[in-house]
């Protein structure tokens, strides 16, 4: 086995544990009282410290042990998890997840961080100290059960050997049947289960090899010397576990939690370890089905067996709790999730772009041919090619629930730190976007997040007076919209004060006197650099530094952000960005003699310029009463006019604005492969990317929102230099 | 070892002759599943004219039983002598081989 391999996944998985163990410690920190969750944080610590045990990762598993020692006995409700141990269990997960990194790094763990996990472990301290207590005195020997059924007694005087054969007996000529027979010659088997777990899938099936176990009970007289005598001859490969006669429950709960089976129900286990009898079983099976006739809920199975004092609850537990992981098992097997390293996935992306790329080569010289048969076979495996760009794209796709669960830590951890009681709410969790968006988005999030819990949740005492609950909320919401993911930062505080933001902008010299702006204007100012409102610069936010590169991080992604806000009543970010940057479904046009590629999910239309009425001395054309200012993609790039060419409008939208973009040649629909552009033309102002034509072309991909401020822009300036023109006309 | 079909309706008899032991279950692994598509809905066995049976013989017919199982074709003995008889009871596992009702 690649041990390389599996230790990568060992990192993985741990990654997935301490979410899910955070998350998990959240629901507690919200009340959520349910002893699964507790179990869950559990299970978590347990498999982190149990994996990276193989792997020799000591210090992950002395600092776990002690944690786990701590859930455990919550589990068992020997403790109470109360909001002070919460507050050291959070650090205590982040500092697995530090140890876990540094192993990821093969870094030492220095002085400082073994030093924070004992003071963590120190503060443990009060949780543990009872810890030493000798398990086996609390629990109640079986006999002892007062409800005793005296069918069960027999069992009890029974061995019981629990054997899993080495591998190679069958072809070194021994029979297990030869064994058996030799145990009969003890005692009497009263009982035998053949374990068929183990027989492997068709092609790894090796008919010479022994994979059958077996669970046996013996009833006898014979030591435990004579018994392990049996199995001399195939000990060194085998594992055998004996458990003698009237052995007190914590051996037989020891054997259920050390078989490797997967499949036995809880019945059969609790049989095969004779902790109860068939007739315990039958009894409380039918009691189980009594019951699911009568209240048409069907009771637990454990549950019966403790009410019928037939089973000390132990060794319930840990039937239940293996039975848990065996479902567990079953249901992540049945989903079949790979581990696919992303950089793959990449790669995978970037050859179907190149086939896209060629496949419409491979149209435009089908078409050039003229043959139908070739045309059909081409247009065929184009809708193949579109289909398979499709399902590579969704590969990429991951819900954005878990960047948003993060913050449910964030929200916590801040609003105690300053003092708020904040909420965080979270919807549509289940929306996908590109992955590597998601990375990008992080940070813009977090700001606005930590911004809305810094100045838009206002402190209980003002929010009382305002008549609000005490609680202030901050609501992530995510959603589909036409190609596109709206993500949605709402919060129910203080708001923000237009005015207050334009006489900041004008003291800051951002903003002349006088300039009216519209409201959405005015908010968009919080994203200049260099202006905050917040009156009290904190250590989280209000330094002015931040809003602007929330903007740029946005737009990098081809995304925009807005606003709306109301006084004393909240605020709300809508952060808009197209679902993925890699392939998109594009429209070709030409200006000049330059191919341009209008992304389609912007476009609403596309129009003869000269069949629209224009605005009087306006870069603006009246559609169907609406005015809409437009602009010529070969003014603005100054490209040579084409000959005889009817000038065409793309009405195109992003958000709420709206503007036209005046080209010479309308061609068609395109896929088409997003290429970044190059580090020297990034700072190019209304193109986006760039991407192959089929002719081996390069067509610019339009910025339309970047255009669209644009047209709007100078149709504004226009409009005030008009209006100033006007005014000194008049004097 | 020798294992012949016999196919009535919906259910496919394999008959087996011979020893069921270590020495040839690779052998019969290779005839007890070729062609398997071809095989009727339902797989019977008839165990009769088995002579000897061993651990791997059990073995590989409870890995029959999965196997085919696993195709939707339930598997169950339909005769069988007493030697086979006595090891699969042996073992606990002759109620795996009934015919289902």
């Amino acid at each position: 086995m690649n041990l390389d391999g599996a230790l990568q996944t060992f990192f993985a998985e741990a990654d997935d544990l301490l979410s899910s163990m955070e998350a998990a410690l959240l629901r507690l920190d919200e009340g959520d009282k349910d002893m699964e969750t507790i179990n869950e944080i559990f299970r978590a610590a347990h498999t982190i410290k149990g994996s990276a045990g193989l792997f020799g990762l000591d210090d992950i598993v002395s600092f776990t042990h002690i944690v786990e020692n701590v859930l455990d006995r919550a589990r068992d409700g020997k403790i109470v998890i109360t909001s002070d141990l919460l507050s050291i269990f959070l650090p205590c997960r982040d500092h697995i997840a530090v140890l876990v990194e540094n192993a990821r790094q093969e870094q030492e763990n220095d002085a400082e961080c073994l030093a924070q996990g004992k003071a963590l472990l120190d503060s443990l301290q009060p949780w543990l100290e009872a810890v030493p207590q000798p398990a086996v005195a609390s629990v109640p020997v079986i006999g002892a059960s007062p409800k005793k059924s005296s069918g069960a007694e027999a069992n009890h005087d029974a061995w019981h050997i629990s054997v899993r054969l080495g591998p190679d007996l069958l072809r070194n000529g021994m029979d297990p049947l030869s064994i058996l027979r030799f145990l009969r010659t003890l005692g009497d088997i009263t009982h035998i289960t053949t374990i068929t777990d183990h027989l492997p899938e068709y092609n790894d099936y090796d008919p010479e090899q022994l994979y059958l176990g077996f669970e046996i009970t013996l009833v006898s007289n014979a030591s435990q010397q004579q018994i392990e005598d049996a199995f001399m001859f195939v000990r060194d490969d085998s594992d055998l576990k004996l458990i003698p006669p009237r052995s007190n429950i914590e051996a037989y709960v020891n054997l259920i939690k050390s078989l490797p089976e997967n499949t036995q129900r809880l019945g059969e286990i609790l049989v095969k370890s004779h902790a109860i009898s068939f007739q315990e079983l039958d009894a409380a099976l039918a009691t189980q089905k009594q019951q699911a006739k009568t209240t048409g809920a069907v009771g637990m199975l454990g549950d019966i067996l403790i009410e019928e004092q037939s089973i000390a609850p132990e060794i319930v537990n840990a039937a239940l709790d293996k039975q848990k992981k065996i479902s567990e098992k079953k249901t992540s097997g049945e989903n079949r999730f790979i581990r696919v390293d992303a950089e793959r996935l990449d790669v995978l992306i970037n050859l179907i772009g190149e086939l896209v790329i060629n496949r419409q080569r491979v149209d435009l010289l089908s078409s050039k041919m003229g043959n139908p048969t070739l045309i059909e076979a081409v247009t065929s495996m184009g809708n193949f090619t579109e289909a398979i760009r499709d399902a590579a794209l969704t590969l990429r796709m991951v819900p954005i629930g878990d960047t948003f669960q993060k913050f449910k830590r964030v929200v916590r951890d801040t609003a105690k730190s300053i003092g708020k009681e904040i909420e965080l709410e979270i919807e549509g969790a289940e929306t996908e976007l590109d992955r590597s968006m998601v990375e990008k988005l992080n940070d813009p999030l977090m700001h606005i997040v930590r911004n809305a819990m810094d100045h838009g949740i206002e402190a209980i005492a003002v929010r009382q007076t305002r008549g609000k609950p005490d609680s202030g909320t901050i609501k992530l919401t995510a959603r589909h919209d036409a190609g596109n993911i709206v993500i949605g930062i709402h919060d129910d505080g203080g708001g923000l004060d237009v005015e207050r933001i334009r006489k900041k902008a004008i003291a800051n010299g951002i903003l002349e006197e006088g300039i009216h702006l519209s409201r959405q204007e005015l908010f968009q100012l919080i994203f200049h650099p260099g202006l905050s409102t917040a009156e009290q610069v904190t250590n989280l936010s209000g330094r002015g530094v931040g809003m602007d590169v929330v903007k740029r991080n946005i737009e990098e992604l081809q995304g925009g952000i807005e606003i709306e806000s109301e006084i004393g009543v909240g605020t709300s970010f809508s952060i808009r960005l197209p679902l993925t940057l890699a392939i998109i479904d594009g429209f070709h046009v030409t200006a000049g003699h330059i191919d341009f590629i209008v992304p389609q999910n912007t476009i609403l239309e596309c129009v003869d310029l000269n069949s629209l009425s224009h605005v009087q001395g306006q870069n603006c054309v009246n559609l169907r009463g609406e005015q809409v200012p437009y602009i010529r993609l070969r003014e603005i790039f100054s490209l040579q006019p084409k000959d005889h060419s009817r000038e065409k409008i793309v009405v195109v939208q992003f958000g709420e604005k709206r503007a036209g973009i005046v080209v010479d040649e309308l061609h068609g629909e395109i896929q088409t492969v997003v290429k970044p552009m190059g580090p020297i033309f990034q700072a190019l102002k209304g193109i986006g990317g760039s991407s192959l034509l089929g002719t081996g072309a390069v067509a610019l991909i339009l910025d339309i929102q970047q255009l669209i401020g644009f047209a709007i822009n100078r149709e504004h300036l226009r409009n005030n230099a008009f209006l100033v023109s006007a005014q000194e006309q008049e004097e | 070892m020798n294992i012949s079909r016999k196919k009535s309706k919906d259910t496919t008899t394999l008959i087996f002759e011979g020893d069921l032991t270590i020495y040839y279950v690779a052998h019969i692994k290779d005839e007890l599943f070729a062609d398997y598509e071809k095989l009727a809905d339902k797989v019977a066995l008839d165990l009769a004219a088995v002579g000897e049976i061993d651990t791997a013989g059990v073995q590989l017919l409870l890995f029959a039983k999965k196997f085919f199982a696993s195709v939707h074709r339930p598997l169950f003995i339909t005769k069988s002598n007493e030697s086979v008889e006595s090891v699969l009871t042996a073992l606990d596992v002759n109620t795996q081989f009934a015919m289902e009702s």
